[in-house]
């Protein structure tokens, strides 16, 4: 009798626990990133500087950044110099893409070859006042700024000098040309540490939102321009943990939402041929993928070392065929959709899975996964650019860039580890 | 036995409660309207074809099962000119066209508005692939949006959430521009449900048994300041923005009137308001918009950042913003270039705002709420 009593009272205080442990599973991590709301993380994963125009049009990045809170807060930001190098010459930038079909000086032409080396972030912070929006080019910096503390304030005396009393200042890019990614953290405006969101309207998740603008020149003063949101990472009702050099994205002890499982990518295939305007207007199309890590080690002099995520590709065409191909990079990737399964360069693309030569059809839905690590979830953000051939377009086409859509979340944690706040 | 079949039934709900935890640390998704999520319903903001710009739109069913689809396309041209701009003796209207669409397993399609799709099954090139329903052209100087609910064979709505889209706008001159379709969410926990014909958006996080998403509370718009000079080369920017409310009767063809304020601030923080309406649908340069508050001469800064607020009652809007970047001394309005508005909060749940101030949702009385109300034959 004891034994059945002993043996019920396990069961229900089993039973029980489950039904409170399920309760409070809701404080756990939201399976969501957005690039449509603010948040505490903000991942911009194509900043490119190409002035001079060595690589195709002249081109620069505009970069809008906004507190949209009605609170004074701080952001740590992280230029990733992800620009590669010939190996005969650290100083002379390549493409993959232009060592294949050269409009500029290649690597091979002195006997070098195009690598993608050192991968390295610069830091910077600054101060934000109550929903102040900024804007800078990536050419430039943005120094000073608007309310600089020293000869200009804002509403309230308020300044975008830190309560540390340290300037707000944004460098230029490392590098003319620059091909790489930013980060930004929003952090305390005192000790310049993460903290969650100061809204309560969204749940304190955040309050950074941002917005990139590519903009190339053509001949005559053209212009071209494609726009893409900043991808937010929303801070979780966990809060911050004790180590604030190392931000958890997802997972259990989140402070921050994880990243996406999937991505979802609606495209045009490669070299499609598109018809508008009732047959008036025809011209093809090419799409390039820029993918990032979410999971980074800010601090390391070579963030190329990481281990290399692999990224599996499911590609669907308008008849429902099938097809799929595997990739993998580390730091920052991007890609022309047809040199996925190819060769980088024009050789080899119409035998693409990704060419409407192969396809058959105009768009295709291509479905992204990264394959988890063992102890990350090795997720990746990233966003597409349409490459639309027009006679009258900076080097011979216009562009437009999408967010890309995803798709659920994965248990285990992301992590970026910052550089060591040096105080300017 | 009976104890032992009482200890069996207390295990298993403490198994079952565990397996919820288990789901429920990946599955707490947000129930805010997106742009970057497969929906139930799909909203194209910005739909033109008047000559000299062209949409194509592309649709994805993004699960297994295939899916149909009811569509509306809403033209909020002129009524008399509907090539002039809107006057008070031109005014606007508010016709709609509906269509089907089935989609099978994974299937992207895709279609020119100004042209349509044809069901083909020899077509190549560009009406190669499953065609997934006869699509109708849109006349030209058309303007306004495309909506898509996601169906049942029966043509029910059915909160599925396998539907995703993008539009691309293509100038004459081939420059393009390009945004995500702004997706509702719908509830699957409604999935073996008759939704009916009023499709109610009362879900949020807070209350989980609503219909479709809530409209959002807040739009927030980063732009450069109309008639800034461009940042990074020489030029001008200009942006316009694109509204359509998110409560429309489609039963006794009543559009939505909403009025937003506009509250801008420039990179001094400094703060201006202005107020319009939107009337079935809106698209107008910021300047217009905001009586000039927004423009470079009066705000002083390149950024600027504006918040849309519609007023309280009155129901919420949704939108898209295009800039315009103008190089050389070319004709024309300059590259375009589309992007997808930030939201905050929604309009259903109460809330106060980071000024401290209370924001009424429409719980207090759900028959205010947004709503989209489909013809009652749509669901036959």
């Amino acid at each position: 009798m004891s034994t059945m009593m002993g043996k019920t009272r396990r069961v229900l205080i089993f039973a029980a626990a489950g039904v409170v442990m399920a309760v409070f599973a809701t404080r756990v991590a939201r399976a969501d990133v957005a690039s449509d709301r603010p948040g505490a993380v903000l991942i911009f994963p194509k900043i490119v500087v190409d002035t001079s125009g060595l690589f195709g049009p002249r081109t620069d990045t505009e970069i809008q950044l906004t507190n949209t809170s009605n609170s004074l807060i701080a952001v740590r930001c992280f230029m990733v110099d992800a620009t590669s190098h010939c190996s005969n010459n650290s100083r002379q930038a390549c493409t993959a893409q232009n060592e294949a079909s050269p409009d500029a000086p290649a690597c091979s032409a002195t006997g070098g070859v195009c690598l993608a080396d050192t991968c390295s972030a610069n830091d910077f912070r600054m101060t934000l006042t109550k929903r102040q929006p900024i804007a800078w080019k990536a050419s430039e910096g943005l120094n000073p700024f608007p309310c600089d503390g020293l000869n200009t304030f804002c509403h309230d005396n308020q300044s975008n000098k830190g309560l540390d009393g340290s300037l707000s200042s944004i460098p230029n890019v490392q590098e003319d040309p620059f091909f790489g990614e930013l980060k930004c953290v929003e952090v305390d405006p005192t000790t310049f540490e993460p903290i969650s969101g100061l809204n309560p309207v969204n749940n304190f998740a955040g309050d950074l939102k941002a917005e990139v603008t590519i903009v190339s020149q053509g001949p005559g003063g053209i212009l071209d321009a494609r726009k893409y949101n900043a991808i937010a990472f929303e801070s979780t009702l966990n809060g911050q943990d004790a180590d604030p050099e190392t931000l958890t994205v997802g997972g259990p002890d989140a402070e921050y939402n994880g990243g996406p499982n999937l991505l979802l990518v609606d495209h045009f295939f490669d070299d499609a041929p598109v018809t508008t305007h009732r047959g008036a207007v025809t011209g093809d199309v090419t799409t390039d993928l820029t993918v990032v890590p979410v999971t980074e080690n800010l601090a390391s002099s070579d963030i190329n070392t990481l281990n290399p995520i692999t990224l599996q590709f499911l590609v669907f065409n308008e008849f429902e065929q099938r097809f799929s191909t595997s990739t993998s990079f580390s730091c920052w990737r991007e890609l022309q959709l047809s040199d996925l399964d190819t060769r980088v360069g024009p050789f080899g693309n119409p035998q693409s899975i990704f060419n409407f030569a192969v396809e058959g059809t105009l768009t295709g839905q291509t479905r992204i996964r990264s394959v988890a690590g063992t102890d990350t979830a090795n997720t990746v953000v990233g966003l597409t650019e349409e490459f639309w051939s027009a006679a009258s377009g900076p080097g011979g086409r216009f562009t437009a860039a999408n967010n890309i859509h995803f798709a659920g979340t994965r248990d285990q944690a992301d992590q970026i580890t910052l550089h060591p706040d040096a105080v300017p | 036995m009976r104890m032992l079949k009482w200890n069996h039934g207390l295990g298993l709900l403490g198994a079952v409660a565990l397996g919820v935890l288990g789901l429920a640390r990946v599955a707490s998704a947000s129930a805010d309207v997106t742009t970057e999520q497969s929906g139930s319903i799909l909203v194209w903001p910005k739909v033109v074809w008047d000559g000299t710009r062209d949409t194509i739109i592309k649709l994805t069913n993004t699960g297994n099962p295939p899916v149909h689809a009811h569509c509306f396309y809403v033209n909020a041209a002129p009524s008399v000119n509907p090539c002039a701009p809107a006057s008070s003796t031109n005014p606007p209207q508010w016709l709609e066209t509906d269509f089907d669409l089935w989609l099978t397993k994974q299937q992207p399609t895709h279609w020119v508005v100004s042209s349509g799709r044809r069901t083909d099954i020899s077509d190549s090139g560009d009406g190669a692939g499953f065609d997934p329903g006869l699509i109708p052209p849109v006349p030209l100087c058309f303007q306004g949006e495309l909506k898509c609910i996601q169906t049942d064979d029966a043509g029910a709505p059915t909160p599925g959430n396998k539907l995703k889209g993008e539009a691309t706008l293509r100038s004459l001159n081939g420059d393009v521009s390009s945004y995500n379709a702004i997706a509702f969410l719908g509830n699957p926990a409604l999935q073996s449900s008759d939704i009916g014909t009023d499709l109610q958006m009362t879900l949020t996080d807070a209350n989980p048994d609503g219909e479709y998403s809530a409209c959002p509370d807040r739009l927030l718009v980063n732009h450069f300041a109309y008639g800034a000079p461009d940042l990074a080369f020489p030029g001008t920017v200009n942006t316009s923005l694109t509204l359509v409310p998110c409560k429309e009767d489609f039963e006794t063809q009543t559009p939505g009137r909403v009025t937003v304020q506009f509250l801008t601030f420039n990179e001094f923080e400094q703060p201006f308001s202005s107020s319009t309406t939107v009337n079935c649908w809106l698209d107008a340069p910021l300047s217009t918009l905001t009586t000039n508050q927004a423009t470079y001469n009066v705000l002083g800064t390149i950024g600027a950042y504006t918040r849309v607020h519609p007023n309280p009652g009155g129901g919420g809007v949704i939108g898209i913003a295009e800039e315009f970047h103008k190089g050389g001394e070319g004709p024309g309005v300059g590259a375009a270039a589309a992007f997808n508005l930030n939201i905050e909060g929604n309009r259903f749940d109460s809330a106060t705002d980071d000024d401290g101030h209370p924001i009424a949702g429409c719980s207090s009385d759900p028959s205010t709420c947004d709503r989209i109300i489909i013809p009652s034959d749509s669901a036959q």
